[in-house]
């Protein structure tokens, strides 16, 4: 079976202080599922995953990232490195009038233009259809991050790392992402979300991985991370709830 | 292509064509008329398009790689630079002997260039901060370059007006007919490339994740545009705005900021406004000639300054 592999994967600044960011995180973690990322501010979950991602953000990253055999470290050609795996963050700009059949439709930097049904499916499944003409910084912030997300799943890299990517949805969006999320899953993508909304790691994840201050606090399916101790050990003193949903009988937060 | 997209082509190369014809025959002088052509207006056509064309092209690509939208290479900095570098090395004989390239204008492109990229951290790109360090960078250059041609050529202050505001009137047929063919040559490799291009247009920070390696394009891209700008500076002399006007213009009139139109339209359209430009400097003022960058600033100034007031609505797409 596949899998995602990461052995001491080890971050600091790539300055001359070489600040340690994140101590030596080692996991593994079946391809085709979700994994969900949690852990207060600065708790490095998104130097995890730009690690992860073996793109350049200018830090210093050691220790060994399999993804399906396939070893990401920073000196990988973009063009093979994308079509395994794909970072994609919050905020999203475009200095020039884009719109978004454009965006959708130019494909990536390497291959043939994606076809016509690929691109298709996606809109349909993100009912996205209305945004087409729109030039993208029209869009509202939470319309471009869902604009994103299609421009990733119609890419189809191996991995799609989704840092905080969903933080201006709206409720019913979300949950139509969190489908779709599933659905991919199915085709065999993989993804990993790092999120501050709780209630929406519990629905879409398979597991979940609990990050605070650089280190790794937990990781192992839902309901074994989502309980009062790792919370109180990440918010210490903060009155939490775990419940569990009668409708999905997933885990749920109140505070 | 669509009939929408045929029909864009078919405008913007009859005005190439309209601009072409102002530019060989506007205030001819019958008399004498093959002469003229030959010897001074034909190269002189051939002049103007591969310097538009090239200068066209080079801004697009600066703007596209340095997601700044008002970046060009004269407002970079790097025009100066290159003259600059063609004044010391046509002093110092490092003029080639083939069709008046000067090693000094490349050298002094790239370094300009260098320099810039160097200053700015990546995330300060887009910003004005970059564009402020070009003019300053500018300045600097200018100044020199007057020093420069001061103090190594009596008659250096005439050479420097020269630099400064662009000259096509001095450019055999050779060296035109080469600017052509350096343009259409490196425009064809962007346009090969186009692809990598379209990944710069949601910014550098989404560059590798449609997997193109943002390093390597920039490194490329900037040392043939380096050699490009090199080439027409020390050919003709900076000339400004041509750069930062038509990517504006193209981007409006296709209504699309794919690099598949935009490289060749970018190309054409460059191509007829300075054609344009220089029939017209060279008609206005006659029998006297005007500087062809001082008629291309006198429109250029002022779009850049409309282009940086509205900028914030452009790029938000509001028509």
């Amino acid at each position: 079976m596949s899998q995602l592999i990461v052995r001491k994967l080890e971050v600091s600044t790539g300055d001359e202080n070489l600040r340690r960011l994140l101590n030596p995180v080692s996991i593994d973690f079946s391809m085709g599922e979700v994994l969900g990322i949690y852990g207060p501010n600065g708790s490095g979950k998104s130097t995890f995953l730009r690690a992860l991602s073996g793109g350049n953000y200018g830090l210093k990253v050691s220790g060994e990232i399999w993804i399906d055999q396939f070893a990401i470290t920073q000196s990988v050609r973009a063009d093979a490195r994308a079509s395994v795996v794909v970072y994609l963050g919050s905020d999203f700009h475009s200095p020039f009038s884009l719109t978004v059949r454009d965006l959708l439709e130019m494909g990536n930097g390497f291959s043939a233009t994606p076809s016509h049904s690929r691109i298709s499916e996606v809109i349909e499944a993100l009912k996205i259809n209305e945004f087409m003409p729109r030039v993208l910084n029209t869009l509202s912030d939470g319309e471009r991050q869902l604009v994103m997300f299609a421009r990733c799943l119609i890419q189809f890299p191996k991995v799609l790392i989704l840092d905080e990517t969903f933080s201006k949805l709206d409720l019913d969006r979300l949950m139509l992402v969190g489908r779709v999320m599933r659905q991919w899953c199915e085709r065999g993508m993989t993804f990993l979300v790092a999120s501050h909304d709780l209630n929406f790691l519990s629905e879409v994840s398979d597991q979940m991985m609990l990050l605070k201050k650089g280190e790794l606090l937990a990781m192992a399916q839902v309901h074994e991370v989502m309980t009062p101790h790792f919370l109180g050990e990440l918010y210490p003193g903060v009155p939490l709830q775990v419940v569990r949903s009668p409708e999905s009988g997933k885990l749920k937060i109140l505070y | 292509m669509s009939r929408e997209l045929k029909k864009k082509y078919a405008l913007v190369i009859t005005a190439l064509i309209i601009s072409a014809l102002l530019s060989l025959f506007l205030r001819l002088d019958f008399s004498n008329a093959s002469l003229i052509l030959k010897e001074l207006r034909v190269p002189r056509l051939l002049t103007a398009f591969g310097v538009g064309s090239a200068l066209s092209i080079a801004g697009l690509m600066l703007q596209t790689t340095l997601a700044n939208p008002l970046a060009e290479p004269y407002t970079l900095g790097i025009a100066s630079g290159a003259a600059l570098g063609a004044a010391i090395g046509s002093s110092l004989g490092l003029k080639l002997p083939f069709m008046g390239l000067n090693f000094g204008a490349v050298l002094g492109a790239v370094m300009v260039l260098l320099i810039l990229l160097r200053l700015t951290a990546q995330g300060s790109r887009k910003s004005d901060s970059m564009i402020l360090l070009g003019i300053m960078v500018s300045l600097t250059c200018a100044s020199l370059l007057s020093i420069w041609m001061v103090l190594s050529d009596p008659v250096g202050v005439q050479s420097v007006t020269f630099w400064l505001l662009g000259d096509l009137s001095r450019v055999g047929l050779g060296a035109g007919a080469t600017l052509c063919f350096a343009s259409a040559l490196v425009t064809s490799w962007f346009w090969f490339q186009y692809r990598k291009y379209d990944a710069f247009l949601m910014g550098e920070g989404l560059v590798e994740s449609f997997g193109v390696s943002y390093q390597t394009t920039l490194r490329i891209t900037v040392v043939l545009i380096s050699l490009l700008v090199g080439l027409c500076v020390s050919a003709v002399g900076m000339i400004g705005f041509v750069g930062l006007i038509v990517p504006h213009l193209v981007r409006r009139f296709l209504g699309s900021s794919r690099h598949f139109h935009m490289i060749p339209m970018s190309f054409l359209g460059g191509a007829s406004i300075l054609i344009l430009s220089d029939a017209m400097a060279h008609a206005v003022g006659e029998p006297r000639e005007l500087p062809v960058g001082a008629v291309t600033a006198l429109v250029g100034a002022p779009a850049f300054i409309y282009l940086f007031i509205h900028r914030k609505r452009s790029e938000v797409g509001v028509e």
